[in-house]
Parts: C-alpha cells; structure tokens; sequence
C-alpha cells in the first residue's frame, strides 16, 4: 500500500534534502506507524497526526493513502548530564 | 577577588544628572546572584509605594548576574526591570544579544536609573567611564537608525545600543527596550517606563571582560554544550526556529487560534517553522539560510534567532530587524487566523523598529478581531479597517497605528484591557489577559499548570516562568535524571491540576527564577528539554564565581527569594489573590480539534490555588508571602 508521508523539523533531515520531508512509501499491508519509525529511525518522541487526526497509538495499522505527518517534539532528547 | 562580575552597580539620577557607584560585596552578589533578584531588591528599595508607573519616583533597573560575559552558550541575557505600566504591579522582562556581554565589560553589573531628565538623553557608557549625553536628536528616530546615528557620532561601529524606539516614547503601554533592534526586552512595557524618563539608549564598550574562577571547567562545560548540541532537542529549535512547535502544536489542539477561542488553526503550515525556513529566512532561495539565515547571542553556539529578509512585494522586510519567532507567528497568525507569513513578518519588522512586544502588540489586535467579528466593533471604531478574521493587511496596518499612537491605534496603545473597558460593549469577555497583561501562545486548558502561573505570576502572564507540563506528563521518561535533581519521578495524567503537578510548578518556578536572575536562557538551561540541566547550572556558577560551595538548593533559594520580592512589591500596592484570576474566557469550552471541549473548571483551579500558595509559603487567604517565609528567605528587610 501507498503512503504519504511528510517529516517536519530536524527530522525531515533522514530525508534527501530536496524531498523536503516528503516521501511516497510502498508498505506492506497491515504495517503500522511504528513501522515508519522504525524505517527512518526516530527514536525520540514526535508527535504524529494521520489524515490530520492526532495519533498517540503507534501501534495502528495503517490503510492505503494515509497521510502522515510527524513533528519533533521539544522533548525526547539528552538526558544526560555532563555532571555525574 | 571577585570571579565572573565587576562589583560595581552604577546608579543615575536623571533629574539631577548625578552618578554614583555602589560597591555592594561578595555577601549580595551571592544572597541575589543578579537580574531580577538584583533589580527586585532596587525596586523594593526605592519605589515608594503607590508611585505612578509612568511618572519620576518610578526607578528601572538593568541587571545582569555574576555569569554574564563568560564564554559559555546562554548567558549574555539581561533584565529590565520597574513597576509596570501595563499592569500596575512589579514589570520584568528578559532579553538577549550582545548588549549584555558588551555592558559586562565595560565595567559595571547593574544600572539604577530614577527621576526624569529634563530632555532627551542617552547614557554611555565605556570602560568604567559614564556621561549622559543630548538625544534630542534621535527622539523620533526607529532603532535601526538611532542604534545607527550612535555609533556613527561615537566612532566606534563595536559599541552595543540598548534603546526605546518611538513606541517607548510614545508609552505605548506594551513597548519593550531593545538591541540590535531586534533583542526585546519586550513585556510589561518596560520601553514606556524608559521613554516616560526621556532616556533614549544605553550604549556601552568595554575591554574588561570578566575572569571566570575555574578556566579549564568552565571550557569542558561549554565544549559539551556544543559538542552535544546536534543531539540534543534545542537543535530544531535552533536551525527551524521557535516556529518549528506550531505543526505538533496545531496536532495536540494547542494552538492558540481565533484569539483563544480555538487550539487549531486550518493555516497553520502557512507560517510554520520549516516553512519560514524554506522560503523567506535569508539566503533561503539559494539554500544558504542556515549561514545567511540565523543569529546569535554573545558567545551562544545555538544560533536559534531568525533573520528574515524578503525583497518583493507589499511586505518587504529589512533583515536588520530580525523574524518572528513562534510566539509572534501565533499572536499576528494563528490568534487573528491570518496565514500571511510575509505579513506577520512586517508586523514583526514594525514592531521592532518601533519597540512594542510582539505577544501584547498581537494578542490585542485579535482582541479587536474578534470584537470586530462580533459585531462589537465597527468600521467606523476602527478607522474604516476590515477587521474580519484573517485580514492581513488590517493587521499590519494596525500595528503601524499602534506604534504611532494614531486614531483607534492611540486607543489599542493602552492594552486590551484598557481599551476594553473604554469601549464596553461586552468586550470585556473577548480579553485574554492577566493582570492586564496578554496571554503568550501556550494554552492553560490543554497545559493546566499554566492557570497558575498565567494567574499567580507576579508580572502577569508569562511563559518562561516555569517548565510546561509535558515535562511532568508523558515526556517524563525523556527526562528521569535531570527531573530527579528536581524532586520528581512520578508521571501525572494529561490535563490534571494533581498536588504532584502543582508541586512541580513550584519547584520548576523557583528554577526558571533562579534562571532569570542568573539571566541564563531558557533554551540553553532548564529543567529538561533544555540543552544543560539543572546540575550543569550548578556547575556553571561554580566555574564561574569560584562559590564551589553553591548547591542547585542554594540556586532554588534564590529564585524562590526573588519571586517572594516581586510577590510583597505587588502586596505593597494592593495587589493580592483577588488579582490573581482567569480571564472568563478560559472557563468556555475551546472549539474544533483535539482540544474541542476542554475548558478550565473554576473550582478545580480554586483549590489548586490554595495548594500552590501553601505550598509557596503565603496566606491561602491572600496569596501574600508570611513573615515567616519573608524570614526564612532572609528578607525580613522587605516588611520593615
């Protein structure tokens, strides 16, 4: 099935930059959001909509012709600290 | 010898035209650190009570802290502090640039300016040395032109201004003080506070710079900062700007949109980060924006700040002055419906040539807007301007007016609280300020700790007043050891007003106060998402100052110190929790999108009210700090 997918922000950058986020991605059927983030590797948190609805489950399948939008979030980064 | 600050703090009487120079020891720089805490202590010193915000016994205080100037990412921030002439409490603003690192140097940490001189007149300041020199001249002029004619007449093109723009001397009520012409000091009108003592600018050299205790820690800290920045959250905030949030804010349904009566706004990728990025940032068209495109504070490596240039059409912009960042998007955007992202970057453009904050400036346009859409204003209020939802022409025009003070704009200059009242009408329920103060673009009912900083807060409704609630909420798990050094490890439910949550206002509170009297920007430290973390904080005021004693509780303290000042300088005036309330507005059901629904129970805020004001150490009857957390603070001074 065909998705289209939209990266926003820093993530569009695991992107080629004149995609400009954009991409047309040929999944099997049943794969689910995770499944996209897994592809392009993100990792931290992002907020995602699918046909512009807020989607908060990553576990949902999706359908042919979804469109999904995924945005950084100002979170989910370091956690770490110079000082121990 | 003292580390990382000069020990001296200039006071200026304008009236009489007399200097002096206080030398106030080791004991104060470390009791108030600097910025606010400084300038709080000054004004709860030398304001008599009851004084008119606009009138000679009103004293304004620039302050930096003992870290400002040193090499390190976040630190060359400044507060402008006086009673407020917006909102008739305690007025406080942060701002950022060079100006404060350059002011560092030339040798002093603090100015105190009180009385009014006769005519217009700018303060310069250069290597210890400091005279008050005729502006007349420059009343009039936009800050690009001012900051100009400045350092043309002082012949030294590396001189750092700080000034009002026509704005500030018009007293606009919102108007900010400004560098670069584009760095604000933007709320609680402290550029009408320094128009109304006709003083111009501040400009400043220096070749002093501060020696910091701890050299080589100091570097390993700011070589981690930078060394991690590309991993780290504040990177997209840096390269898309603070616009980057308005995509995953429009998602969640907390995007401020028809002047607060909505979360979402169907035009919202108009004026988004990534879309500012691609087309009008400079050097866009031949992909060199992000050398051509973004700004800098002193000695910051995160470049976050927009320079937008567009060359064409009815909205040209003079990169001189700077873009919008998020919060200007949604106050000329998304608060009026207008997806013109060339004209809300005029509107920006003209805001800081004249010197208005950009959050009040907009946030009463689409008070306008929407009494306009009501019915409750006419053409005839609003000097033949269309002002239906979405007009961005009116609204640019608007503004101009505005800074002008020119016919329904000399009304709008006031606030819309103000002119709200002036024109009655019911317009009254179209407000969305607190303590006369515009909301910033951050909604209270889908992030509820913000009803009680928007409420509570001394100086009206801010945002960078403590951390937001994600940070508590599912986000937690990003963050487990910085939010430990805090006290917390516990996730709470979305949209809950939990003890836990409001203990975590409190807690995140004193920090941001510790930050914003330390002047540190709050992208650059904090609680969690921030490139450094409260330990880092810590570390940095020991490299620094040398105290290799300070502890984050000793930090924690001292922010907790200064809003208790701010806290008693409102009592002193009258104000109390009767002030400490919602706008109406916020208890109606938001409309469209996630958030369609979601509104503030009035109860529920009540209590929680009580909560946080027992657990801040004040009367639950008043929200007045007691005497005994006056004492424990150390300012029993503040109630002799």
């Amino acid at each position: 099935m065909e998705i289209h997918l939209q990266l926003y922000s820093v993530l569009r950058e695991r992107l080629p930059a004149e995609a400009k986020g954009r991409a047309v991605l040929q999944l099997d059927e049943g794969a689910m959001l995770a499944d996209i983030l897994e592809i392009f590797d993100i990792h931290r948190r992002v907020v995602i909509s699918v046909n512009n609805e807020h989607e908060t489950d990553t576990a949902r399948s999706l359908s042919d012709g979804d469109e999904v939008k995924i945005f950084s979030s100002i979170s989910g980064g370091l956690q770490v600290s110079l000082i121990e | 010898m003292a580390f990382g600050y000069n020990g001296k703090l200039l006071h200026v009487d304008l009236t009489s035209g007399q200097f002096e120079v206080e030398e106030p020891g080791e004991a104060f720089y470390r009791k108030y650190m600097g910025g606010s805490a400084f300038a709080m202590y000054y004004l709860l010193n030398e304001v008599p009570v009851g004084a008119d915000p606009l009138g000679p016994e009103n004293v304004l205080v620039l302050a930096l802290s003992v870290l400002t100037g040193a090499p390190i990412s976040g630190q060359s921030r400044v507060t402008a502090a006086a009673k407020s002439p917006l909102t008739g409490a305690i007025g406080d603003s942060q701002g950022g640039g060079f100006w404060p690192a350059e002011f560092k140097f030339s040798g002093f940490d603090a100015i105190v300016i009180k009385g009014v001189a006769k005519k217009p007149v700018y303060l310069w300041i250069k290597d210890g040395n400091y005279e008050l020199r005729d502006a007349t001249h420059l009343w009039g002029k936009i800050t690009g032109e001012a900051e100009a004619a400045i350092k043309g007449e002082l012949g030294d093109d590396k001189i750092e201004v700080l000034q009002i723009g026509p704005a500030g001397e018009n007293g606009v009520r919102f108007s900010g003080i400004f560098s670069m012409s584009n760095r604000a000091n933007g709320r609680t009108g402290m550029g009408a506070v320094m128009g109304s003592k006709n003083l111009k600018a501040v400009a400043v050299r220096g070749v002093n710079r501060p020696v910091a205790a701890d050299k080589a820690g100091l570097r390993e800290l700011a070589k981690w900062g930078a060394a991690n920045l590309a991993d780290s959250d504040i990177e997209g905030l840096a390269k898309y700007g603070t616009a980057e949030t308005t995509g995953s804010n429009q998602t969640t349904g907390t995007l401020p949109s028809y002047n607060y009566n909505s979360g979402v706004f169907d035009g919202w990728e108009a004026i988004d980060g990534t879309t500012m990025y691609d087309t009008i940032l400079r050097g866009a068209a031949e992909g060199k924006q992000d050398r051509l495109g973004r700004d800098t504070c002193y000695a910051c490596t995160v470049r976050c700040k927009r320079v937008v240039e567009i060359t064409k059409g009815p909205y040209k912009v003079d990169p001189h002055y700077g873009g919008p960042e998020y919060e200007t998007t949604s106050t000329f955007g998304n608060y009026c419906a207008i997806d013109n992202l060339q004209a809300i970057s005029k509107a920006n453009e003209i805001c800081n040539k004249y010197g208005m904050d950009t959050i009040s400036c907009g946030a009463t346009i689409s008070w306008a807007f929407e009494a306009f859409n009501e019915g409750k204003l006419t053409l005839e209020d609003t000097d033949g301007l269309d002002l239906t939802w979405g007009n961005a022409e009116s609204m640019v025009r608007l503004t101009e007016k505005i800074a002008k003070r020119e016919g329904f704009g000399d009304l709008l200059a006031e606030g819309s609280e103000r002119a709200a009242k002036k024109i009655g009408r019911g317009t009254e329920a179209y407000l969305i300020t607190f303590k006369g103060q515009e909301a910033p673009a951050h909604m209270p009912q889908v992030k509820r700790s913000l009803t009680l900083i928007y409420a509570a807060n001394p100086y009206g409704a801010d945002h960078q007043s403590h951390e937001h609630d994600p940070a508590i909420e599912e986000d937690l798990e990003f963050y487990t050891e910085r939010m430990a050094v805090l006290g917390f490890s516990e996730e709470q439910e979305p949209r809950s007003l939990s003890d836990e949550k409001i203990r975590f206002t409190v807690a995140s509170q004193r920090m941001y106060s510790a930050m914003d009297s330390l002047n540190l920007c709050q992208f650059v430290f904090g609680p969690a998402w921030q490139l450094y973390g409260p330990d880092d904080m810590v570390e940095a005021v020991r490299t620094i100052t040398g105290w290799k004693d300070v502890s984050f509780d000793e930090l924690q303290m001292m922010g907790e110190r200064r809003i208790n000042m701010m806290r008693s300088f409102n009592a002193r005036e009258g104000l109390d929790r009767k002030d400490d309330v919602l706008p109406e507005k916020l208890f109606k059901p938001l409309k469209g999108g996630p958030s369609d629904g979601w509104k503030i129970d009035r109860d529920e805020f009540e209590t929680a009210l009580d909560t946080y004001f027992e657990m801040c150490g004040w009367d639950v009857q008043t929200g007045v700090p007691t005497q005994a957390k006056l004492e424990e603070l150390g300012l029993d001074w503040v109630t002799d």
